[in-house]
Formats: structure tokens, C-alpha cells, sequence
């Protein structure tokens, strides 16, 4: 994806322009298909990897029921058969979203369902954040033509030339990742101040996250102990995490610096995991940041390759 | 032209609705400031737990899909605390207890204990205090 830069054109609206440009500079309808796919295709394996859960809120108390988002619809809990009957529906509208089967109509109605099932989810006293950024990205993909290449919508017809239309969304696809680094940055300065930069503040988070997992049964992260014990190494680790959740937006501005950038957020995502075994795996795997990358590229490697 | 203008609004009005809960505090779903390990935290904290009881009154451990019938450490430890804050103890032993298959354990104990979370990843000593707040038998399967 090209980076987002000032014209050339000098004054106070220039950095306008810059944004308007960027905004509709076309893009190949393959990089928005296959971030279809992508997307659409890791929400349905995750759906169908944790059927516990949906097992799980079946026999859950109704006493315990808080409903967020969409939720907030119901007054209590519904009912086991329509928990089972929306896992079913969710899993056909994800694979048919997937291989772009009238995504007109099953693009909204699974972006819709992930919405719907991501607020029930979260209905029980905790709000699942990992399950927040690939429900936006899901309503922004529900209502873009994300089907018109490398999609069963699309076989018959040829690749359509690059168009304003698929750049678009794949820009707000993009804008969605880097705000929700971003806003858990701000969020850190906002609610810790400077005292994040205190080696106890993040070792007390490590070790409570350990010690959380260790208590109700789970298994230890690896790397926690050595964090822990460790004082000189968290301050620079709280910094360095900080840096790439304020540095998100600049990922959009310098395609050099988002290379970094996604390498970056990598590490990371595997640093919590094996400090703290925090681990988003829509982000952390990487399908969360490919709205930064020309994914379509990838494609045309491969096919040379077979060739 | 226009058109351009109209997507210069609309992303900015996107991204508007995505800062918005961070100017308010908001969290929600799917829009949030994203406050989870943003606080800081104390190195003393109270946890809700459970393990099973022998005969002989041994404790042992419990895996955490007998105890919350999740593999999520978050969502366990928010349903424990949960339940024990809304005072549901004993409906919280119970249903732990109707997941347990091991023959050797003859009851569940679910304890409020505070721990020194540091020494505890330490491998020190780190329980400061601890209280039963509901034991239950294991039902026997008829027959």
C-alpha cells in the first residue's frame, strides 16, 4: 500500500490534499478479495476452534448475563437451540463470505452475525478485546465490492482494473488496525502516566497474569519468571511496547517505517504471549495487519512459481 | 472531485467513531479505548479459586476447563470473581464440581486468597491470606 504523504503542493491544505489523494488511489480488486478471504476465512476458523465457548454460554448462569453492543437488545440470555442454530449459521455464512458466494448479501449478514455473536460473547462480565478488530474489519469488508476478484462472484467475469472502490476499504481496513494500537497506547499514558515507564508497573502486570494463570489451572508462560526476575529489562520493554502502539498511525505514512512497523508488532504480539500468554491471535498471526501490505503481490509470486 | 471531498468526510468520521471511546473512557463492543493493562497494578491481589479435596482432605489441582469450562484464563478468573462477588458460591462449587470425573476427589473447595503475584511467579512463598467461601461434595453417578 502506498503511503499516505503531503502534496506538493505548499500551504495549509496541503497536508489535505495529501490525505484526499491517498484516500483514492485505486487498488487492485485481488488486494481487497483477498483480504475477504483472509479476514472472512480466519473468523471462521476461530468460530468453528472455539465451539467450547458457545458450549460454555449454553449452560452459563443467566444471573450473570451483562449485556454490551448489540446484546444490549436482549433481556436475558437466549436459548441453547438459537446459540447452536447462529454457531451453524455463522460457520456457512463464513465459509460462503470466504469464497465470495453472493457476498452482497452474505458479507453483510456474516458481518453482522460476528457482530452479534462478539457482543454475546463478551455479555458476561468481560469484554473480549482480541474479538473487537476483526468485527470492524468484518462491517468494513460487509459493505465494499470485497467479492469482484478471486471470489466464486467472480469467476466468469474478467479481473476488474484497479478502481478508487477497492482502495477505499482497504484504507479504512487499515486506519481500523492502527487505532486500536493506538487507542491501548493512549490508554496506557492516560490511566498510568510517566509511571509506565516504572519497571514495577509492568513486572506487576506480568506477574499477576502468570500467577492468574497458574491459580485457575492454565499453563505457565515461558517467559515470565525470566521478566520478572529481570527489574533492568522491563523498563525498556514497556517503552518498546509503548512506541509501537503510539507509532501505529505512522505505519500509514511511511512505507518504509511500516515494514518496521509490522515486524515490530510481532515481536510484540509474541512477547505477551510468552511473558503474560496475551495473545491476539487475529493481529498476533498477522491476518489483523495484512491491510498495510499489497497481499495481492503475494499472489502473483506464487502463481509465477507454479508457472 | 466531490466524490473525493465526500471520502475525506467519511473517513473522518470513521475515524472519529473509532477514537471516540477514548475520549469518553468508553469501552464496548466492537468500539473501546482499549483499557485492559493500561492501570497499574498492585503486586497483592485477590484471587478466586477452586481445587478438588481426597478423602484424607488432600488438595489437588484442577484443570481450567473443570473449573470454568473455558481454556481462557481471562474469561475464568472474571467468572470466579463473578460469581463469588454476586454471591453465588455455592451454585459456583456446585456446578465446578458436577465437571469433575476424577474418582479420588470426594469434594470441591472454592477459596478467596490473596496472593504476592511476584513471589508467586517467583516460586516463593506468596499466599498473604486465603478464606473458604464454599465447599460442596462430588455427586456419585447412580449406579
Amino acid at each position: 500500500m502506498s503511503g499516505l504523504s503531503p502534496s506538493k503542493q505548499v500551504g495549509p491544505s496541503k497536508w489535505v490534499d495529501g490525505l484526499t489523494q491517498w484516500l483514492s488511489a485505486p487498488a487492485p480488486a485481488e488486494r481487497l478479495g483477498l483480504l475477504r478471504i483472509a479476514i472472512s476465512g480466519f473468523v471462521t476458523i476461530y468460530l468453528a476452534a472455539n465451539a467450547a465457548e458457545f458450549s460454555r454460554l449454553v449452560t452459563a448462569s443467566a444471573a450473570a448475563f451483562d449485556p454490551v453492543g448489540l446484546a444490549r437488545l436482549l433481556n436475558e440470555p437466549v436459548s441453547s437451540e438459537l446459540v447452536w442454530v447462529g454457531f451453524a449459521l455463522l460457520l456457512v455464512l463464513g465459509a460462503l463470505a470466504t469464497v465470495g458466494w453472493r457476498y452482497r448479501i452474505v458479507g453483510p449478514l456474516f458481518g453482522l452475525g460476528v457482530l452479534a455473536w462478539t457482543s454475546y460473547h463478551s455479555s458476561w462480565g468481560q469484554l473480549l478485546h482480541f474479538e473487537h478488530l476483526f468485527t470492524l474489519h468484518l462491517l468494513v469488508l460487509s459493505f465494499a465490492p470485497a467479492a469482484d476478484a478471486v471470489a466464486i462472484d467472480a469467476r466468469r467475469t474478467p479481473v476488474p482494473t484497479d478502481d478508487v472502490r477497492y482502495g477505499w476499504p482497504v484504507r479504512l481496513l487499515a486506519i481500523a488496525t492502527v487505532a486500536t494500537y493506538f487507542l491501548s497506547g493512549f490508554a496506557k499514558l492516560r490511566h498510568t502516566g510517566l509511571a509506565w515507564f516504572d519497571p514495577d508497573t509492568l513486572r506487576n502486570h506480568i506477574a499477576y497474569s502468570a500467577s492468574r494463570i497458574d491459580l485457575v489451572g492454565g499453563p505457565t508462560p515461558p517467559l515470565a519468571r525470566i521478566a520478572v526476575d529481570r527489574s533492568w529489562l522491563l523498563a525498556p520493554m514497556a517503552a518498546a511496547g509503548l512506541a509501537v502502539e503510539l507509532g501505529a498511525p505512522l505505519a500509514l505514512a511511511w512505507r518504509r517505517f511500516r515494514n518496521w512497523w509490522l515486524g515490530s508488532a510481532i515481536l510484540f504480539h509474541l512477547g505477551t504471549a510468552a511473558t503474560m500468554l496475551v495473545f491476539f491471535g487475529y493481529r498476533g498471526l498477522g491476518v489483523g495487519l495484512l491491510p498495510l501490505l499489497p497481499v495481492e503481490r503475494a499472489k502473483v509470486a506464487w502463481e509465477s512459481r507454479r508457472a | 472531485m466531490r466524490r473525493e471531498r465526500w471520502r475525506l468526510i467519511a473517513t473522518a468520521a470513521f475515524v472519529a467513531i473509532l477514537l471516540s471511546p477514548a475520549l469518553r473512557s468508553g469501552d464496548g463492543v466492537p468500539l473501546s479505548s482499549y483499557p485492559m493493562y493500561a492501570s497499574p497494578r498492585s503486586g497483592e491481589v485477590e484471587f478466586v479459586v477452586a481445587h478438588g479435596l481426597t478423602a484424607s482432605g488432600e488438595a489437588v489441582p484442577l484443570s481450567i476447563a473443570e473449573v470454568a469450562a473455558t481454556s481462557d484464563p481471562l474469561i475464568a478468573e472474571t467468572w470466579l470473581r463473578g460469581e463469588v462477588a454476586a454471591g453465588r458460591s455455592d451454585a459456583l462449587c456446585q456446578t465446578v464440581a458436577a465437571r469433575i470425573e476424577a474418582p479420588d476427589i470426594v469434594e470441591v473447595e472454592v477459596r478467596s486468597e490473596r496472593h504476592d503475584v511476584v513471589a508467586q511467579v517467583q516460586g516463593r512463598s506468596s499466599l498473604l491470606d486465603a478464606e473458604t467461601v464454599a465447599r460442596c461434595p462430588i455427586a456419585e453417578e447412580p449406579g
